[in-house]
């Protein structure tokens, strides 16, 4: 009736024809809109391998019909593949000698000390002491070493939206659109992820591990007090770490317990998880504190009370640091979809490696991380618009290191899982253009090389002591070195006039030791099967930029060969190489022709032998901006 | 985690606390001795004057500082009899409004925490007791007891929007509470009393009266109003009432 009223009212849409005309008008003027930017979606899956995934096409059917609608195709790693160094290449269209980051690590030449290849921390300025508290009068902030600027900084400038969910050397996130941090992106101690397993077992003693800690504990009747272990306090002098007692209770003969932290309690199983529970760590008496969030694992209840604590993660809903952007961002996501980790490798691969869990116990922990995955990238899904969307997926790389090759259908769970993921995004934006890829893909890690010991043995490197697993930069004799190692995948030469105690001239010596030693790395035999351990050597483009932090030389291992963990800090161990004795069984820190990644188009993407700048050449092709220039060393400094 | 609980409830309180702002400065403008209170509080003033004036003359400065204690308290006198009469409709008022406001109610899938505090003389560790709770809720948990403490714990689930009653039996005695996960804007009660002074605090369900029993709690998410606390605004909102009520009236 009221339509009809209107329509005697407005007599122009009594005519069918002319609302005909109108209507075609409004769609076309809407189809304009929506055309101004292409919708599309990339996800960015860590690890995926080409050659699993063709291994299992049948299990996996989204990808399957990726390949026959669209393209798949070997994707081209960076020298080294390594997961930051890679992403940060498809972050900038920048080789690695462009964005700076050429290993999880990098050391400061003057004074020899390692340090996160990708953010650091810049202390207030000025500061006011009061008693034992001393007061920021400037504030400090997290800066991304990474250089160059991000393709979706571009897109946005240019009014595209855009929504980047955990991109891996994304800390903190550049200040455009929605972002979550990725990979990076610390815990609440300023770590990559320090658990705390407590136990009361009698056979163990308190000390800290690699990945966390073991603290022994004593318990009465059932009660217990634990002591978590937070943040050093920035507003002390003395920087005392501040400390958040748990209180567990267990029932006298039920296998169940109550964990109280701060307000919250929670009731535990033995075998059970709990959720987020929020934990605070005061660092001014009623005026501030830190804010994190803890799992608790129930690992055993009785007769022994063993409970793992992950990682404090920064708490999404009231973040102490920089996690996302907008700032509250986090915190509205975690209102509709609950918390969520924000460490930047989630996945708990120290405490399995550190016998506090099982494999199942691990497997238990990752699938926690790759369902909170899902219900994140549905939440992102739910809420897009238009524009771009990346997502990354961290579960495939985690669970492969310790799968590899050993465990394929456990390791093919987590991709059907993933490939599902990827099926419920074509169906929830269909008109986008899809995009999947992976930095690297994987191989067997059986044999772990120690690269110092390969250069003291031929005269490279001198140490003051003797060789020993526990050694590390320290160690080094700096007057009677001439190359050391540092990192999965660098060789440093002792540069005169670069580093602190430089011994190797510039000019013609050092490129005569760089000719050597690349000789040298590629005739290397394996003594105890004679196969060869290293495959290629490549030396990174310098520029005035990345010359302190560039190393000399990129070494790419064999596959079933990789840089020792002791290599990774500069140890020194006895002997050259050894059989991999850790859970951690397969690795992608060799020679990057070994391992591609994978590229997936829900359309024909014309390719040719693409390599990781290709893809953000070719996602910004689609909304019409050239590829990046490769000098960027103008770029940003967050 | 704290829920927002949005426009809705915040409309509510903003209108109560205005008109209570309102309400309460008309009632002390009609009952309480304004003409009394304006002598104590010039009577301050002048003291604090004497201070300045008569600095160099001890005796004055003490005689000062007796009067104006006896200022003071006549100011507090004068304001005591209003403000007592102001306790009780506040008390209800802030105790109905923190029933609704203050938590929300258990959402559906996630786990809560029901405990049982029972008195000190009580053994937990031998106590039979069960929990039972309504269709759509579920007891994940066979009860922690927790001796330190005299309390025993159970998890529970709601599992679907829902309102009922959990069932204690404690020793062969039945003992109540409510329980919601239902969606609405509802009053809801985190602890039911075993006594008087604790109903007092926790005035939203009546109390029940057993000898080993001191309270029945649920712990409902925490609620949070455009995140703030549900009395900031009730302040802030009251705080406009009473000037809106002291210029008109």
């Amino acid at each position: 009736m009221e339509t009809s009223t209107n329509a005697r009212r407005s007599p122009q849409f009594a005519h069918p024809l002319v609302a005909a005309l109108l209507f075609c008008l409004l769609a076309a003027c809407g189809s304009r809109g929506t055309a101004r930017y292409p919708n599309v979606v990339v996800l960015g899956i860590d690890g995926m391998d080409p050659s699993f995934v063709s291994r299992h096409w049948d299990e996996l059917p989204n990808l399957a019909a990726l390949r026959d609608r669209g393209t798949f195709q070997r994707l081209a790693t960076t020298a080294p593949p390594q997961s930051p160094v890679a992403w940060a290449t498809f972050i900038t269209g920048l080789d690695p000698s462009g964005h700076e980051l050429f290993d999880f690590v990098h050391r400061d030449p003057q004074t020899l000390r390692p340090f996160s290849s990708m953010s650091g921390m810049e202390t207030p300025r000025r500061t006011l002491s009061i008693g034992p508290y001393l007061l920021p009068l400037t504030s400090s902030r997290v800066v991304s070493l990474r250089r160059g600027t991000p393709f979706w900084q571009t897109l946005a400038d240019n009014g595209t939206p855009v929504e980047v969910i955990h991109m891996p050397t994304e800390y903190p996130p550049v200040d455009v659109g929605h972002a979550l941090a990725g990979m990076g992106t610390p815990d609440l101690l300023g770590s990559l992820g320090t658990f705390t397993f407590f136990t009361d077992d009698p056979t163990e003693v308190s000390r800290s591990v690699s990945g966390g800690r073991i603290v022994k504990l004593t318990s009465e009747r059932g009660h217990a007090i634990l002591p978590l272990v937070g943040p050093p306090n920035p507003l002390r002098r003395d920087a005392r770490a501040t400390v958040e007692n748990l209180i567990v209770d267990v029932d006298p003969e039920q296998p169940a317990a109550r964990i109280r932290a701060g307000s919250e309690d929670v009731i535990l199983r033995q075998g059970e998880w709990s959720n987020w529970i929020p934990v605070e760590f005061e660092l001014l008496p009623h005026v501030s504190s830190a804010h994190g969030m803890i799992r608790c694992f129930a690992r055993q209840l009785h007769p022994l009370l063993e409970l793992y604590v992950s990682p404090i993660n920064i708490d999404p809903v009231d973040p102490s640091l920089p996690i996302a952007t907008p700032r509250k961002w986090s915190r509205t996501v975690a209102r509709e979809i609950g918390r969520f980790s924000t460490l930047g490798i989630p996945e708990d691969s120290s405490a399995l490696r550190q016998d506090v869990f099982t494999l199942p116990e691990f497997l238990a922990q990752t699938k926690l991380v790759l369902d909170e995955e899902r219900n994140l990238l549905a939440y992102a899904l739910r809420h897009y618009s238009g524009g771009l969307l990346f997502f990354y997926f961290s579960s495939i790389d985690q669970n492969s290191h310790i799968l590899w090759g050993k465990h394929e259908a456990e390791l093919l769970q987590i991709y059907r899982a993933v490939d599902a993921s990827i099926g419920e995004t074509k169906r929830a934006v269909p008109d986008a253009r899809l995009v999947v890829l992976s930095d690297h893909g994987f191989a067997a890690f059986d044999r772990a090389v120690h690269l110092n010991t390969w250069l003291r043995d031929r005269g490279y490197l001198a140490l003051i002591g003797q060789p020993a697993s526990d050694t590390d930069l320290g160690s080094i004799d700096w007057f009677a070195t001439k190359a050391y190692a540092l990192g999965l995948n660098a060789l440093y030469v002792n540069l005169e006039g670069r580093e602190a105690h430089g011994q190797v001239p510039p000019g013609r010596p050092y490129q005569a030791l760089l000719g050597t030693l690349r000789e040298q790395l590629l005739a290397w035999r394996d003594p105890g099967n004679g196969a060869q351990v290293v495959k290629a050597v490549f030396e990174p483009r310098r520029t005035p930029h990345n010359s302190r932090v560039a190393p000399d030389l990129i070494v790419g291992y064999a596959p079933g060969y990789r840089a020792s963990w002791q290599t990774g800090i500069g140890g020194t161990p006895a002997e050259e190489i050894e059989d991999n004795q850790d859970p951690w069984i397969g690795d992608h820190c060799i020679n990057p022709g070994d391992v591609p990644g994978v590229l997936f188009t829900s359309w024909k993407a014309q390719l040719q032998s693409p390599r990781l700048q290709d893809v953000t050449a070719l996602v910004l092709g689609l909304y019409g901006f050239p590829p990046p220039k490769p000098s960027g060393e103008a770029g940003r400094r967050n | 985690m704290e829920v927002d609980i949005g426009a809705v409830p915040l409309t509510l309180i903003v209108v109560s606390a205005l008109i209570s702002g309102a309400a309460s400065v008309a009632f002390i403008k009609r009952f309480a001795d304004l003409g009394g209170m304006r002598k104590a509080v010039n009577r301050i003033v002048a003291c604090l004057l004497e201070f300045r004036l008569f600095a160099d003359e001890p005796s004055v400065v003490l005689k000062a500082q007796w009067n104006l204690l006896a200022a003071n308290a006549r100011l507090m006198r004068l304001m005591a009899l209003p403000a007592l009469a102001l306790i009780a409709p506040y008390w209800l008022l802030l105790a109905a409004a923190d029933g609704f406001f203050a938590h929300a109610p258990l959402t559906p899938g996630e786990p809560s925490v029901v405990t049982l505090r029972c008195r000190g003389s009580e053994d937990v560790r031998t106590a039979i007791v069960t929990l039972e709770a309504p269709a759509g809720v579920t007891v994940d948990t066979a009860p922690v007891r927790i001796p330190v403490d005299s309390e025993i714990c159970w998890r529970i689930r709601a599992q679907e929007p829902v309102s009922g009653r959990l069932a204690v039996h404690y020793n062969g005695r039945l003992l109540t509470k409510t329980v919601s996960s239902s969606r609405g804007l509802e009053s809801l009660s985190d602890l039911r009393a075993g006594s008087v002074w604790l109903f007092l605090l926790h005035p939203e369900e009546l109390p029940f009266s057993d000898p080993a029993i001191a309270s029945i709690r649920v712990a409902y998410p925490k609620a949070t109003v455009f995140e703030l606390p549900w009395l900031f605004w009730f302040c802030a909102a009251s705080f406009v009432g009473a000037i809106a009520g002291a210029t008109v009236c």
